[in-house]
């Protein structure tokens, strides 16, 4: 095993930070452009993106040399630093969209004794506020995860200017899984549900465009980092499990499968969301090859 | 105040890695389990416990094996590329063109072990901080060499202005050429200029060092503009082809999902 500076932690908060942050301006988005009928995607976006973004920040914290010093990051705002950017725009999520949240958990049956959380109740218009704004710290923050690796000297991130935009995509569609998998969990109505899928077969569709044009420019400027993943040790991983699983699969499910069953639109987002963390998973590790 | 450099020969190195043991010494940096990697060269790599190494190499002419060294350390970057990432504020570079890390504001992200071109700095699971070279400024501002200048014995290592260490580099490398050694400098214009000037005696290849090297946030702006243009198109085309309101009222039943 060569020698890892960012390890399996890493790759699993880029995968949650990804998947939190498109949850939410995915569902928001859906309502936004559906002339407010999709409430419930917006409501279940918050549900899911808050809680995971919060633990992707703890595992980053956890994966930190002396976690205690953290507050350090928040004495620094440095546009060069992707990092810092990253520091800023996750605290800045985690208030937004909290607050978000909070709108949304104030309707629920077991709030209406709360006093904290009837303070939230009935703001309209803190929710479409906080919902705006969420939307542009989200797709910063989900493009961010892939800048942050673009801005090293690992041939594979720094040879190409696509990874932001990969990684954005990725997040995109794995956010839409994870709407898609606790609406199907709910057993909340099947239209929504294959609406979304279908919406991810388009996302998924740009994601297969963004990684032919990633691994086309990299054959070019870096070929040996290209080859560990298209040829080496990760090949395995990166034409099953990222091509196979994470993206031809779902489409086929989706076009395959009957419009009333929740298990086909189940099973292809698990899919999407193993792909996902793949995806996370060999790009990270096979970008560290021979540092 | 004027820049300074250090001036390493790699003609005049024996490989004896004093300069390895003098590094340890003063920065009170711990000694490392290691393995043996098949050559005399070790530890294996530069760490955050490890701020300077003699790097072997080996290199055939004419069926004749040279048996070459080099010295590496952090080049103290004029484009630092640590400095450009470090999201917690570590890493400042001095009025003499030192790179210095401050590991009581280094948070231990590794950023900045990624970031490096050279691989010069590492991380130190007993400070949980990175660490690299920071110049002996401390010895520098006291009227002293670096640790590893002060202890080389044959003169390979040396500190001083930087204005004056090109020209002594130059001339070493006339001298080297007259007589027929395919003498190069390394250092005078990457990155901005180096504050570690090279005298090499081979292409930097062979000795390990990037022909080409580039700042780590080179492509920042780029990436960006990539993700944001893309995201433009990926975010409205999906929503707006499956969720955009048909123009008719659509009533509130329950597969809407508005109650």
């Amino acid at each position: 095993m060569h020698e890892v500076h960012w390890p399996i932690i890493i790759a699993i908060y880029l995968f949650l930070a990804g998947v939190g942050v498109a949850a939410f301006y995915t569902g928001i988005l859906s309502n936004l452009f559906g002339n407010w009928k999709y409430r419930k995607l917006a409501k279940y976006g918050s549900y899911i993106g808050v809680p995971l973004i919060i633990i992707g920040v703890l595992l980053l914290l956890a994966d930190l040399g002396r976690p205690f010093y953290f507050w350090h990051f928040l004495l620094t705002f440095k546009l060069s630093s992707t990092m810092s950017i990253g520091v800023w725009l996750l605290s800045a999520f985690v208030i937004v969209g909290g607050l978000n949240m909070l709108t949304w958990l104030a309707e629920e049956d077991f709030a209406q004794n709360n006093s904290l959380l009837g303070a939230f109740k009935g703001k309209e218009g803190l929710r479409s506020l906080t919902g705006y704004l969420g939307i542009i710290l989200g797709i910063l923050t989900a493009a961010y995860t892939g800048v942050l690796l673009a801005s090293t000297s690992a041939a594979l991130w720094s040879s190409t200017q696509y990874l932001g935009l990969l990684f954005l995509v990725s997040a995109t569609s794995t956010g839409m899984a994870a709407l898609m998998l606790v609406l199907a969990w709910r057993k909340e109505d099947i239209g929504i549900i294959h609406k979304l899928a279908k919406a991810d077969m388009i996302v998924v569709l740009f994601e297969i465009i963004v990684l032919a044009l990633m691994f086309s420019a990299l054959s070019a400027s870096a070929p040996a980092a290209a080859s560990v993943v298209l040829g080496g040790s990760y090949a395995i991983w990166f034409w099953v499990g990222i091509i196979g699983c994470g993206l031809v699969l779902p489409v086929i499910i989706d076009l395959a499968a009957s419009k009333k069953a929740f298990g086909a639109p189940m099973l292809a987002s698990i899919l999407v969301l193993v792909g996902g963390f793949l995806l996370r998973y060999v790009m990270l590790y096979a970008g560290q090859v021979g540092l | 105040m004027a820049e300074l450099a250090k001036f390493i020969d790699v003609t005049k190195c024996t490989g004896c890695r004093g300069c390895q043991v003098a590094c340890k010494q003063w920065n009170g940096l711990e000694a490392i389990k290691t393995t043996f990697s098949g050559s005399y060269e070790n530890p294996p790599t530069m760490g955050g416990e490890t701020w300077t190494k003699v790097r072997f190499f080996e290199a055939e002419d004419n069926g004749k094996v040279r048996f070459l060294f080099r010295k590496t350390q952090c080049m103290h970057c004029t484009e630092a590329s640590c400095a450009a990432v470090c999201a917690a504020g570590a890493i400042k570079k001095d009025d003499k063109g030192m790179v210095v890390l401050d590991q009581n504001k280094c948070v231990g992200c590794k950023n900045c072990v990624l970031a490096c071109p050279f691989g010069a700095v590492g991380f130190s699971e007993k400070t949980g901080t990175s660490g690299k070279c920071r110049m002996c400024v401390d010895r520098i501002d006291n009227g002293m060499e670096p640790a590893c200048v002060k202890t080389c014995p044959t003169g390979a290592v040396q500190m001083g202005d930087r204005e004056q260490i090109l020209k002594q580099a130059k001339e070493r490398i006339d001298f080297l050429k007259s007589s027929g050694v395919n003498a190069q400098i390394y250092g005078e214009n990457e990155l901005g200029g180096l504050h570690v000037i090279y005298v090499l005696d081979d292409k930097p290849e062979v000795y390990g060092l990037p022909v080409n090297p580039q700042v780590a946030t080179a492509n920042l702006f780029g990436s960006w503009v990539s993700a944001l243009v893309g995201a433009g198109v990926m975010l409205i085309a999906p929503f707006w082809l499956m969720f955009k309101d048909p123009g008719k009222d659509v009533s509130e039943t329950h597969d809407t999902g508005v109650k």
